[in-house]
């Protein structure tokens, strides 16, 4: 890993337009190793939720940018996030994606670790007696990252100590995961069934760029058409439950209230056009439950999609209408893993919760209909960049067409606009330059 | 009898075995020969395909899965395999299924025959790297007619079923 960088802040001014963003910022390794630091170790990053840690000692593994983490549940309750590295010789503690424990143990030379990454007792105490260490110096633990967020179960983590607050940070586009929440009967959300985990040969911010247009459905995903216009289904009940992409034409026609760009680069595109009004099957049970959790009238409100997806720069997506989260791990410049776990919503019939997981089977794993035309187009854009000569990469849709949104908050465009990634890509620059420290 | 691994090997003879090997090595070859159709003709109507993603998982309810198609889905699945515009299978995949160390296992109920089976299939799909991909097959076959079989479950279980994968076309 390299610390020290020769690239500028203007270096990094001149690869971003407002409206293109330069082929490098894709390409250059030394920009990657720079994002890792400068985004990814700035930013709120997600790391799991509550659900997957319920009682003491509970823990799960994951990563923050190259750092691995654990997020653990100490006998107090709460939740710490701390780096998975043991205070002593610095190896990795945990293994285990997930389990129970008492301690963590660290494996090269057994020092112990409480579950909220104080330094429990060492091996051979009598050499590291008082006179050469101080066992209560957190640095002799499991570190902890220095600021942990939970909105609504969701855990945040960040390993900057100053920034925008998690509050902040989430803004207004937190009513996107107020959304996918209060689709439970008991305004309770549980990740529980795994994930999906998919990888393809390119740049992280390639699967964010996707996240931050709906215009490349008609043509990327016409494979996954019927004859009709529609996709396959996407959501329990008998009818309501496909997307329409194209006309009777075979013209693209996407209904979709459009999509709207936030500040920290969040973007969150609306729900499209469905075949008709959701309804009938296990539906009918689960809009039941709901209307006697909320009154007819707000169970109709919550039930009723508004978005089709909601994307938490850079990290992750609140996947709406597939009801799951996206999780993005950059690896390398040009190697990606991408996670995908089903949201179970507390108190809804399992029906819902099964066919849930049968269209995310069918829309986001490594073998689905859906994502994998995404994932196509990532590689292929991932191998033209190469080309010099020709390098800027274009974000031009709707250009001139964003306005303030009362309605939801944030930058609103029409559903040709590329507006989300232009969000994204002024992020992006803002956290490279530091420009972030100043709007903190 | 019951084997080292705990494996209970039904008896039965050596033609029976022979029979099922033959129906399966047509099924894999169905798959290498791109016959989409006639593949999943050979399941019945409530029969499926599942991959789990999960080692040892349970069923495909509570657990992602890479793969988990019933009819439908496998209608949808080939009606996408040969539509002109399956960007992420140009040029398409050729693949080679081989199977090995077939037995008949103790069966879930008195009209299935039940085989277990080890797995190996080459994938490339030209300019990217070969994909070895392998595991194993539980096979749920009930008797359609006088001398053939209907697939009630194909479970591939792969090896690396919880790992990263690439994005995949076709049935393992």
């Amino acid at each position: 890993m390299q610390l020290d960088t020769r690239i500028s802040d203007d270096d990094l001014k001149s690869l971003v337009r407002e409206e293109k963003i330069h082929h490098r910022a894709y390409l250059d390794p030394e920009i990657f190793e720079l994002e890792m630091k400068r985004i990814w170790g700035r930013a709120w990053i997600y790391v799991g939720h509550e659900s997957q840690v319920p009682n003491p000692g509970d823990f799960i593994t994951t990563k923050i940018g190259r750092a691995p983490v654990v997020m653990s549940r100490h006998t107090d309750g709460k939740i710490y996030v701390l780096y998975n590295r043991c205070g002593h010789r610095g190896a990795q503690v945990v293994q285990d994606t997930h389990g129970n424990c008492q301690k963590f143990q660290c494996m090269y030379h057994g020092w112990r670790f409480d579950t909220n990454g104080d330094l429990r007792a060492v091996t051979f105490p009598e050499g590291f007696g008082a006179d050469v260490m101080d066992r209560a110096d957190p640095k002799y633990g499991m570190v902890r990252l220095p600021g942990v967020g939970v909105y609504r179960g969701f855990v945040f983590a960040r390993q900057s100590r100053t920034g925008v607050s998690f509050e902040d940070y989430l803004g207004e586009a937190a009513a996107a995961i107020d959304e996918v929440v209060n689709r439970s009967p008991m305004g309770e959300v549980e990740i529980s069934a795994g994930c999906h985990r998919y990888t393809y040969e390119g740049n992280w911010k390639l699967q964010a760029d996707n996240l931050g247009d709906q215009t490349h459905a008609p043509f990327s995903h016409a494979s996954s058409l019927g004859s009709d216009g529609y996709q396959f289904s996407r959501r329990s009940g008998s009818k309501g439950t496909r997307i329409r992409i194209l006309d009777e034409k075979g013209e693209a026609a996407m209904h979709s209230p459009g999509l709207w760009s936030y500040p920290w680069g969040h973007a969150s595109t609306g729900s499209h056009g469905m075949d008709g009004e959701q309804g009938g099957g296990a539906f009918e049970r689960y809009r039941k439950v709901m209307e006697d959790a909320y009154g007819p009238e707000k169970a109709k409100e919550y039930m009723t999609h508004k978005r089709h997806t909601a994307f938490f720069y850079p990290s992750v997506d609140f996947h709406v209408l597939a009801n799951a989260v996206r999780v993005i791990q950059p690896i390398s410049v040009d190697f990606t893993e991408v996670t995908i776990w089903p949201i179970r919503l507390k108190g809804a019939p399992d029906e819902i919760f099964h066919d849930g997981l049968r269209f995310v089977n069918l829309s986001h794993a490594a073998a689905s209909l859906g994502q994998t035309d995404d994932v196509e187009a990532f590689e292929r854009s991932q191998r033209a960049f190469e080309t010099t000569g020709a390098e800027w990469v274009n974000f031009i849709g709707g250009m001139g067409l964003d306005r303030p949104s009362a309605e939801r908050g944030g930058i609103h465009g029409p559903p040709c606009s590329e507006l989300g990634v232009r969000g994204m890509h002024a992020a992006w620059l803002s956290y490279m330059t530091g420009a972030w420290e100043d709007s903190k | 009898m019951t084997s080292q691994s705990g494996v209970t090997t039904v008896m039965k003879s050596n033609n029976s075995l022979d029979r099922v090997s033959s129906y399966i090595i047509r099924e894999i070859q169905l798959l290498d020969d791109r016959n989409f159709e006639d593949w999943m003709d050979l399941f019945t109507e409530e029969g499926f395909y599942w991959a789990p993603v999960q080692q040892g998982q349970k069923d495909p309810h509570s657990h992602v899965s890479l793969f988990f198609d019933q009819k439908q889905t496998m209608k949808t699945r080939i009606a996408r395999l040969r539509h002109p515009k399956i960007f992420m299978q140009n040029p398409p995949s050729r693949t080679v299924h081989l199977v090995s160390n077939l037995c008949l296992v103790e069966p879930p109920a008195d009209h299935v025959t039940a085989v277990r089976c080890n797995f190996i299939m080459l994938e490339y799909r030209p300019t990217r790297a070969q994909n070895v991909w392998g595991g194993r097959y539980d096979y749920h076959l009930v008797v359609d007619g006088e001398d053939d079989y209907k697939i009630a479950m194909k479970k591939a279980s792969l090896v690396t079923s919880d790992g990263q994968f690439p994005s995949l076309a076709l049935w393992f």
